[in-house]
């Protein structure tokens, strides 16, 4: 213990060095700790974009692809899903639920989905959350949409907002469907998934603006008014693709391979937990080669802790002798500078940790509303502990070398003091 | 009736050679030094005297001889053993340098009892506080400014850095006190200052004083001297 202060005091000596040193390992471990709050952030939102949904019916194609555009509303289908082949999946008594979803058109960059009411009633996220509106009501006219939070606050949207569609994906697109106008009649609340950035609108309302289109673009000179649309049928011919929820989870195989073997439609289904888990295997990777590059940063920042110290070692030798001198053991030599290292570790992580947290808590709200990245505030995980742990251990590590070094002096040198 | 206390320094047929080298830099047939006594050491470069007075503290062990200190058989005691023996019993003044940079003069003085108990108990005896009882010592040295006592020790003349370290090494009264050339940076005046100082306070508490100089001029203030030179049986001139 009295070593302890000693090398307290002896760090406080050389304040400027030490605060350098701390700094170097703090911030390492900020970064450290920070990548890997990042990379179980993002795994679990990833993982958290659809829950509850047993299988994802589409066109036969890319598991991935299907993935991309039905959950997360990137790319787009080569192929539709015929309406007559989706309602006969859907009402078959295994099948608890459907969503049917048609996704190819955008307002003003964001995603519009066609869909119905059950995706109000049915649509989870994130361990078997639903969508809740934070204004107005869910669509029932054919021209009412309902947006999702960020497309409301980005946008500056509010109830009653007129909206266009464009045809196509792009941000700037040139066809619009600017004869039939929608009108928001509600906005959700932030979910963070790609629900935020998606405008939904009725299936009915889908089929309106596409009416007399042919291949993507509008027959001229034959665009027709809404109250023209509304006496048409209205039923779609297709849809891009659905999710459906089973009455037991004992079926989904079966169900799956009876969908991938169907006759009359090249048809593929993916079981979205499955599909997540292989896209996530691919865009892990950048997060874990990200995590191995912070670990060799922390290794930089004890690299410097051993370097401050072990210049000092043969410096400081008439130290060791006037400690010798007053009764240290060869030990009590070794324990003040591996003291030194310990406190200046200890301090360093604990910084590190203070400094994480206080990232967090001014980027959380920029996280949560740019990236839908939900960091929770709370104490630190094992595996964090674990870390931090490790670095103290590597820094003890780092320290004992210089230590063995005063060690082995004050061996030989005993009390004869060198200058 | 009560048991003669034990010789201060009793050496007999002592041989040491350092680690590595390829013969013996000291040998002394026999060397007795009573209790209280102070004893002033000359030689020559080279002659062994800061070698002896290593022996003396412990740090280094014959290879041959009896070397007993305060009673104790150094040279059967085991290098964590004479350690401590140090830390309880024996005071150090080196020639220069003697204060630990970080610490202040206070704190400098009471060291020694952060690695001995039985020296902080004999500096508790007197007073409540092991501060009361360093100022106190820097007190019979000279050094009562309280403004001096708050300056970095880097800070302080080579006399008071040495009076410093003489209150250091008489602090929980050990039975003896080393010093190998302490005065040697110090001008004639402020060396028979610091030398009165110092006999004073190993004499209130009854502290052996071995001293090691070269200069002989401070020969008769101490009651004997051995001259290494003649007493040494090594070769050590050719060494
Ligand atoms: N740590 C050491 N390792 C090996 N040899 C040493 C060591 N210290 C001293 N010596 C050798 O031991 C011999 C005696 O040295 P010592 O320091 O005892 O002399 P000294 O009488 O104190 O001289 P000085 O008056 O110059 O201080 C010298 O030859 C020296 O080279
Ligand atoms: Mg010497």
């Amino acid at each position: 213990m009295p070593i302890l202060t000693l090398a307290w005091k002896s760090l406080l000596n050389r304040r400027l060095t030490a605060l350098l040193t701390l700094l170097s390992i703090a911030l390492s471990v900020t970064l450290l700790l920070g990548v890997e709050r990042l990379r179980v952030e993002a795994h679990t939102s990833f993982t958290n974009t659809l829950s509850g949904t047993d299988l994802i019916i589409g066109a036969r194609g890319g598991s991935t692809q299907l993935l991309l555009y039905s959950v997360f509303r990137m790319g787009s289908a080569t192929n539709n899903l015929s309406w007559n082949s989706y309602r006969e999946f859907a009402e078959r008594p295994e099948v608890a639920w459907t969503i049917p979803l048609s996704l190819g058109d955008s307002h003003r960059g964001y995603p519009v989905l066609g869909t119905n009411l059950d995706y109000f009633r049915y649509y989870r996220y994130a361990n078997q959350r639903s969508l809740e509106l934070a204004s107005g009501r869910t669509f029932d006219g054919v021209h009412e949409a309902v947006l999702g939070a960020e497309v409301a606050a980005r946008l500056g949207y509010a109830l009653e907002q007129e909206i266009i569609i464009a045809h196509g994906s792009g941000a700037v697109s040139f066809i619009q469907h600017d004869d039939q106008p929608f009108r928001v009649v509600g906005i959700l609340q932030p979910t963070g998934t790609p629900v935020d950035r998606t405008v939904h609108i009725p299936l009915e309302g889908w089929e309106a603006i596409h009416i007399g289109w042919i291949g993507g673009a509008p027959i001229p000179g034959r665009r027709i008014t809404p109250e023209q649309a509304l006496t048409r049928d209205l039923t779609p011919k297709s849809i891009t693709a659905a999710l459906v929820g089973l009455e037991s989870r004992m079926s989904i195989f079966r169900m799956q391979r009876e969908i991938n073997e169907y006759r009359r439609e090249p048809l593929q289904a993916i079981l979205p937990g499955v599909a997540l888990q292989e896209l996530w295997s691919l865009i892990g990777m950048v997060e874990r080669v990200l995590l191995v590059i912070s670990g060799f940063v922390v290794v930089v920042g004890l690299v410097g802790l051993l370097t401050a110290l072990l210049t000092g070692i043969d410096e400081r030798r008439r130290e060791m002798a006037i400690l010798r001198s007053v009764g240290a053991r060869p030990v009590h030599i070794f324990g003040l500078i591996i003291g030194e290292a310990g406190v200046l570790t200890l301090l360093g992580t604990s910084l590190g940790l203070g400094l994480l947290y206080l990232l967090l808590l001014f980027t959380q709200p920029i996280a949560e509303s740019h990236f839908g990245l939900f960091f929770a505030i709370g104490f630190p995980t094992l595996v964090e502990f674990a870390i931090l742990g490790a670095v103290l251990l590597a820094g003890l590590l780092a320290g004992a070398i210089p230590a063995l070094r005063a060690y082995r002096n004050s061996l030989s040198d005993g009390m004869s003091v060198r200058i | 009736m009560e048991q003669p206390l034990p010789a201060a320094v009793a050496i007999e047929q002592l041989g040491f050679r350092w680690p590595g080298a390829s013969g013996e830099v000291l040998i002394l047939e026999q060397l007795r030094i009573e209790r209280g006594e102070r004893l002033f050491i000359e030689g020559p470069s080279g002659s062994g005297k800061s070698t002896l007075l290593g022996l003396l503290a412990g740090v280094h062990t014959p290879q041959r001889g009896t070397l007993e200190v305060l009673g104790t058989a150094l040279e059967t005691v085991s290098s964590a053993g004479r350690d401590h023996f140090r830390a309880h019993h024996i005071g150090y003044i080196f020639q220069l340098f003697n204060l630990i940079p970080y610490l202040s003069v206070v704190e400098n003085v009471t060291l020694p009892c952060r690695f001995s108990a039985l020296r902080r108990e004999r500096a508790l005896r007197r007073f409540a506080t092991l501060e009361q009882e360093a100022l106190h010592l820097l007190g019979h040295l000279d050094l009562s400014d309280p403004k001096l006592l708050q300056r970095p020790v880097t800070a302080l003349s080579v006399g008071q850095q040495q009076r410093v370290a003489a209150a250091r090494a008489l602090i929980g009264s050990p039975e003896l006190l080393i010093a190998d050339e302490p005065t040697s940076a110090l001008d004639r005046d402020r060396c028979e200052s610091f030398l009165a100082l110092l006999f004073q306070e190993c004499q209130a508490s009854g502290t052996t004083l071995i001293f090691v100089s070269h200069d002989s001029g401070l020969e008769p203030l101490f009651d004997r001297t051995l001259r290494l030179a003649e007493m040494n049986r090594a070769n050590w001139r050719n060494l």
